[in-house]
């Protein structure tokens, strides 16, 4: 073994050891430590009455099953991110994805006898065509008008879904097709981490290479990526794909766990379109971290929400009759005060604290290098801007 | 123990009437728990291999001192159909209570309710919070069909008893039928399956067809899930009669406007609109009653159900026939009448059809639970298959499990034959008297309470 790859070999595991990490990605493997020992957590006399006081459920089996919902949710987040979050053509409606690879999967099961590893593959298949399907109009139409074609499409899959409900079930959705593991609480649990932690490790290797560049490109100019002699047709086509496929891979699984089910409501309603859309951007847009761990929030206050005994004086009604309205609230709460997402916030803030913010060369930043405080170049600012374009256009303002 | 903080609380947020120690007399629930737990820390070391079943095997012999029921419902506190089944579960706890003779040995019965907000997803998650959590002995409620068939699953992993008190859908019979070991532990109290409430609309057209004098009818069907087996019972048995069928629409879900609709209506000269309304109701009826449409109007419409609808529609409803499972003027067997203004003097109005159910059926279990004494499911369900326990609604039996319509209660298809034979929904009308409207009965014979009116201006 030479010298050089000695030290190669040094510099890979110093970069594995989570001592030598930055803070934040400390944090971040502590938080993935803590997840994996969750189940086992729980079983200890002490610390497992704390741990389950700190799950979304009162109980360590709903909390764990609630938190394999979440672990879902956070990948519709996930993905969602990897094409708006990046390229900035927002989609209103990310569920068609998770209901071609949820209805495929179910139907393939149920119908065919597949075996669901297999037909969790078929879906995600069918769910990237859904991606091509999606991204070819996205050559030709941007902005505004995109997401009018993305807000559409999972309505009119709605109404065939009902039209043919002797095929698709109609607004009741298909029965429950087989279980990929079964109905154990630690089996659902593992497959739901496993497989989040395996779309994001994709996604974040993705978007910090040399391809996630050219996605965030063109978000912030797309005309200079073409002036570079880059196709972004080509781009935003794998970026529609890619996305596509891994939404269709969290549906196709989801329904074959004993929390979720391929049913309209859970799929691909209008409340899923938008809770997607505010768990990545709360989280962080353009980051993936952000979107996971704001799809996670997003999943579990809800449930939190539901625990609460506590009842407000003057209505007369309980915190977790209102969960949905305190949810919209303090979503709007959040959203205001941290603009660029809450992940942009922390970090700042950790940079401050530790004495970091002027340095900027320590680690790759989660969002690919902006100065979390430049509000002018943070993800939403810039699709804000983009649209306010289109806009402008569409009433006759002055062509630039 | 792990779950011992945290249930009381859960049990107290959600208007359990016990906090704390509802496990005292459920010991051997406790030990289950331990168990699964080390299980689960071993199927999570041997790499998930393992699939834990989560059922309460060996559940709690005999009738524990402490009986809590399950209530599944949409938002209990606004929806006067989830309203209906809270409250009368709650009436239905407090006569278990005050009883001697039925669940005797217990010395308290709680109820615990959950808002299912009518989607499947937290449908699912209340129920297991229910079941899990808070060891209810047996749950009731569910009005949606799309969160029934999504519980099915949870309901055979539980093993606890689940007697539906609202949703119609034939699928979930269907699914007891196929898979009668896994699924057996559901049973349907009422309503009437979807298919036989669209048999009842036929009877009842056939037994009262020369009172109303409809030779011809407009069938008008909403487009929604529920109305599907209700049109195909239709098409199947409306042939047998003199009754000719003019036109047949299903149209679209969320319709607003009838106008085309009425149009096609009188353009084919049908003598009624025979309808199965629900999401749809209102703007149907206050439509046809503000234009004055010169057809009559009946079937299934949910919403007249309602005792409340007339003021509510400014009297809009008035003329309007609608199948029900039974209304305060109904006296179906001697309990009806007894029921209603017990519900009335505590919640200061009637209840709809999921409170007779509902209260139908939690008196029916405890009545096999005593029976058997023990509130074990397995023995529970044999005792509910055997069972013959007249309610509110008329008398509670079940199809057997070689039966496509598995564990859902059986349809008296002799039309006029008394109650104690089987349940036989009602045929109201929204009359006027002194100014307010009331239910009155037109069919069957045996309670009916008025004579059919046709709108004046027809």
């Amino acid at each position: 073994m030479t010298d050089n790859d000695t030290s190669r070999l040094r510099l890979l595991l110093g970069r594995l050891n989570p001592l030598g990490l930055p803070l934040r990605q400390k944090i971040g493997v502590f938080g993935l430590a803590f997840l994996i020992a969750m189940p086992l957590l729980v079983s200890l006399p002490v610390v497992g009455r704390f741990v389950v006081m700190i799950l979304p459920a009162s109980s360590w089996e709903l909390g764990l099953y609630n938190l394999a919902a979440a672990l879902f949710f956070g990948m519709f987040a996930m993905s969602w991110d990897a094409v708006s979050g990046y390229t900035g053509e927002i989609s209103f409606g990310h569920g068609l994805f998770f209901a071609v690879g949820g209805y495929t999967s179910a139907m393939l099961n149920m119908g065919h006898g597949l075996s669901p590893w297999v037909s969790v593959l078929g879906g995600v298949l069918l769910a990237a065509v859904a991606g091509v399907m999606i991204g070819v109009p996205a050559l030709r139409i941007e902005g505004p008008y995109l997401s009018l074609v993305t807000l559409v499409a999972p309505l009119i899959l709605l109404q065939v879904f009902i039209y043919m409900s002797d095929i698709f079930g109609g607004e009741q959705g298909l029965g429950n097709p087989e279980n990929l593991v079964g109905l154990g609480f630690v089996s659902n649990y593992f497959l739901a981490l496993g497989l989040f932690l395996a779309v994001f490790v994709l996604l974040w290797a993705l978007t910090r290479s040399n391809t996630g560049s050219i996605l965030t490109a063109i978000r912030e100019d797309e005309n200079a990526v073409s002036a570079a002699g880059l196709s972004t047709a080509k781009f935003k086509i794998f970026a529609f794909v890619l996305s596509g496929a891994i939404g269709g891979l969290a549906g196709a699984a989801y329904v074959h766990t004993p929390v979720g089910s391929p049913t309209p409501s859970e799929l691909m309603s209008v409340i899923i379109n938008v809770e997607v859309i505010i768990a990545a951007v709360l989280g962080g847009m353009g980051t993936i971290v952000g979107a996971a761990l704001g799809g996670l929030f997003v999943a579990m206050l809800p449930d939190y929400l539901n625990l609460v005994e506590f009842t407000v004086p003057v209505i007369g009604k309980s915190i977790s009759e209102m969960s949905f309205f305190l949810f919209a609230i303090v979503t709007l709460f959040l959203l205001n005060i941290f603009p660029g997402g809450v992940l942009r916030w922390g970090i700042a803030l950790g940079r401050r604290a530790t004495g970091r913010d002027g340095g900027g060369k320590e680690g790759m930043a989660a969002d690919g290098g902006q100065s979390p405080e430049d509000a002018g170049t943070n993800p939403v600012a810039q699709t804000m801007e983009r649209y306010q374009e289109y806009y402008d256009n569409m009433f006759g303002g002055d062509d630039k | 123990m792990v779950n011992d903080g945290s249930s009381g609380s859960a049990g107290a947020a959600n208007g359990s009437k016990n906090t704390g120690d509802e496990y005292n007399g459920n010991r051997s629930k406790l030990n289950r728990r331990r168990f699964i737990q080390a299980a689960g820390v071993g199927a999570a070391a041997t790499g998930f291999a393992g699939c834990l079943g989560g059922g309460p095997g060996e559940s709690s012999e005999g009738i524990p001192s402490e009986v809590t029921l399950g209530v599944l419902a949409p938002a209990p506190e606004n929806n006067p159909i989830g309203a209906a089944i809270a409250n009368s579960a709650e009436l239905a706890a407090e006569k278990l209570n005050n009883s001697s003779d039925l669940l005797g040995d217990a010395d308290s019965v709680s109820v615990s309710i959950k808002n299912t907000q009518e989607s499947p997803s937290t449908g699912r998650q209340r129920y297991r919070e229910l079941t899990l959590d808070e060891g209810a002995n047996m749950t009731t409620g569910v009005f949606t069909s799309e969160v029934l068939l999504q519980l099915m699953d949870p309901i055979s992993q539980q093993q606890t008893v689940h007697m539906t008190s609202g949703a119609a859908s034939p699928k979930a019979s269907n699914q007891v039928n196929e898979e009668y070991d896994k699924y057996k532990y559901h049973f349907r109290a009422g309503p009437i399956n979807g298919y036989h409430l669209g048999q009842n609309m036929v009877d009842f057209l056939e037994a009262k067809g020369n009172d109303l004098g409809w030779e011809s009818v407009a069938l008008l069907v909403e487009n929604y899930e529920w109305t599907n087996p209700v049109q195909q019972a239709i098409d199947d048995h409306i042939g047998d009669l003199d009754v000719d069928v003019v036109m047949e629409e299903r149209y679209a879900s969320g319709t607003s406007n009838f106008g085309p609709i009425y149009d096609s209506v009188e353009e084919s000269g049908a003598d009624a609109a025979f309808v199965a309304m629900a999401h749809t109701g209102t703007p149907a009826v206050v439509q046809w009653a503000r234009d004055q449409r010169p057809f009559e109007f009946g079937g299934i419409h949910v919403l007249t159900q309602l005792p409340a609808y007339y003021s509510q529609t400014g009297g809009a409803c008035r003329f309007t026939v609608s199948q029900n499972t039974a209304t305060p003027q109904s006296e179906l067997t001697d309990k009806t009448l007894q029921y209603a203004q017990d519900y009335n003097s505590a919640y200061g109005g009637f209840p709809v059809y999921t409170g007779y159910i509902t209260h139908d059926a939690i008196m029916q279990w405890a009545t096999v639970a005593t029976e058997r004494g023990t509130v074990n499911a397995d023995e529970v369900v044999s005792g509910l298959e055997e069972s013959s326990y007249t309610g509110t609604a008329g008398s509670l039996d079940y199809y057997g499990k070689d039966h496509e319509y598995a564990h859902d209660i059986k349809y008296n298809f002799r039309t006029d034959s008394p109650p104690e034979t089987g349940v036989n929904p009602v045929f109201q009308q929204w009359q006027e008297s002194d100014g307010s409207g009331t239910q009155e009965v037109l069919h069957p014979e045996y309670v009916s309470s008025a004579d059919y009116q046709a709108p004046p201006w027809v």
